[in-house]
């Protein structure tokens, strides 16, 4: 029975693993903040020369408000999906949305046949 | 007459060679392992199909258990070459010797007759060569956003700290009687991810393939189950309750240069975390680069399939019940649920560390979620702080712990196989 090889082991283990991930944090926090850096750059000079007022992406503090969700809504699952959706849709386009309500669509129609209408009339 | 008589002759022996014969004719010397193992397979396959355990890896394990445990199927026969006397093969085989070697020993000349190995063997060369988990790493990577981690670059601690696990329960296997390879590749289960803990064992403990692999993956299996006891005992419905911040929007460039930079750093460190991390982050760099969609849509679908009805398939055949029904496996699957529970703990500590430090903008439900079981312990996350506050949505805050644990892991693998590989 090795004791003193597995504290020797559990030791170096969890330095080597928090040295690797903290080096990470500092090089991932530090290219984050150049690349915002000069995406800002790139707006700010552009929002000057053509002298047009670039849309906001600030959120209003009302957008921070906590999402109500309807009684009816019981499934937390289906709410998590479409905030991350709205999310990876905002991030497409660069910009951050923030869902403040989710209600049940009210419709005769199954979902799944409208969505293939939808699809087959869109213009091409 | 003679007919029938050969006729009776030839049933007797098929039924005589039979699995059956086997089956029930070595009961009391050992067959019962294997009947045993045919009853855990069948509810294997049930949790699989029927609860929906993690089945595209629990219905290949299941069935391969099954495979494994029909007497004289040799789906696992090793290819062996036999040796015959020269003369005595040709005697045999009516003087045709042409597709046949020779080997000469002793002054006497022999032919070798090469008998191939049953199917599973040859799959099984895919795991025992350490090529399939990193080629499972390869499409997690593809089909892994990175974006929640890179927005919040603090998450890697959460997955850091879920890693302490694995360590604990190093010492723990080896105070059970288990030598350091052995107790490193069962330790290995704490971190949560299976084709890590199949990459671990099949380096420094091949012996244990099965009883690790089928503990891992039901553990993780269990994670909606064994998470959240740990999350509400360690945790207060105030600090439950905490709502995040919104995460800020990450670039495609941060995005593409993530991989390349986590792969230099880490694998300059521990060259041993080559085959994971390089994969994971080539799949990643496929799917964020945007110019490769065909070969990152394979990544992520056929080549991932492929390799995961192999894999599991390979390593449930090395469940034989000769081997895997013993008081080791046991202490495996003890340890396993230890290391498990450990990772989560850890994990919530930290989260409320980071809770103290950040003056309570830190959900510490998220720490939980370091354990790299993607996207479950996320999903888990979620749900135990939307029971404490039903307008709380962490899971794109959790999944930044969530896919740092997949690196994290991937990195405490290198660590063991550098310290108690051979």
């Amino acid at each position: 029975m090795n004791l003193g090889f597995a504290l020797l082991v559990t030791f170096c283990g969890i330095f080597i693993v928090f040295l690797s991930l903290v080096a990470l944090i500092l090089l991932i926090t530090l290219f984050g903040k150049v690349t915002v850096a000069l995406d800002n750059r790139a707006v700010r000079p552009k929002k000057a020369k053509e002298g047009e007022a670039i849309e906001t992406e600030e959120l209003a503090s009302a957008f921070q408000a906590p999402l109500a969700a309807p009684a009816s809504l019981q499934n937390n699952d289906v709410i998590a999906a479409i905030t991350a959706a709205v999310y990876i849709l905002g991030e497409k386009k660069g910009k951050t949305y923030a869902v403040r309500s989710v209600r049940p669509a009210v419709s005769g129609q199954n979902p799944w046949a409208a969505a293939g209408l939808r699809n087959n009339v869109r213009p091409f | 007459m003679e007919l029938l008589t050969n006729f009776w002759n030839t049933l007797v022996q098929i039924l005589a060679d039979s699995g059956y014969n086997s089956l029930i004719g070595q009961f009391l010397g050992g067959g019962w392992k294997n009947f045993l193992m045919l009853v855990v397979s069948c509810v294997l396959l049930y949790l699989a199909i029927k609860r929906e355990f993690e089945p595209l890896l629990l219905l290949p394990i299941a069935f391969g258990m099954l495979l494994a445990n029909l007497p004289l199927a040799g789906l696992m026969a090793q290819p062996k070459i036999d040796l015959i006397p020269y003369e005595d093969f040709i005697a045999q085989n009516m003087g045709n010797v042409a597709d046949y070697s020779t080997v000469v020993q002793n002054g006497i000349t022999y032919v070798q007759k090469v008998t191939n190995g049953g199917l599973l063997q040859y799959l099984y060369q895919g795991v025992k060569l350490g090529i399939y988990p990193p080629l499972i790493f390869l499409g997690i990577g593809a089909m892994t956003d990175f974006g929640p981690l890179i927005a919040n670059p603090k998450s890697f601690i959460l997955g850091a700290a879920a890693q302490i696990g694995i360590f604990v329960t190093l010492i723990g296997a080896i105070l059970l009687g288990f030598d350091e390879a052995q107790a490193a590749a069962i330790g290995i289960i704490g971190g949560a991810d299976g084709p890590t803990a199949i990459y671990v064992t099949t380096k420094l403990a091949p012996e244990l393939l099965g009883s690790i692999a089928v503990a891992a993956y039901s553990y993780m299996a269990l994670v909606p189950i064994i998470q959240p006891p740990i999350m509400r005992l360690l945790t207060t419905k105030k600090e439950r309750s905490v709502e995040m911040q919104q995460l800020r929007s990450v670039s495609k460039r941060e995005k593409i240069l993530f991989p390349i930079i986590v792969a230099i750093v880490v694998i300059l460190l521990l060259p041993e975390t080559a085959p994971l991390i390089g994969m994971l982050m080539l799949g990643n760099l496929m799917r964020e680069s945007g110019v490769v969609d065909r070969i990152s849509k394979t990544a992520q679908n056929e080549l991932m399939n492929i390799v995961t009805i192999f894999l599991g398939l390979s390593v449930g055949a090395t469940t034989d019940g000769t081997k895997f029904l013993n008081l080791q496996t046991v202490k495996i699957i003890a340890l396993g649920l230890f290391a498990f529970c450990l990772g989560t703990a850890f994990g919530v500590i930290f989260g409320k560390i980071m809770y103290v430090a950040t003056k309570g903008k830190v959900n510490p439900l998220i720490g939980s979620a370091g354990v790299s079981a993607v996207p479950m312990a996320a999903r888990v996350s979620q749900k135990v702080g939307q029971e404490a506050n039903p307008a709380n949505f962490l899971l794109m805050h959790a999944m930044g712990p969530n896919v740092s644990g997949v690196i994290g892991s991937a990195i405490a693998a290198g660590v063991l196989l550098k310290m108690c590989g051979a």
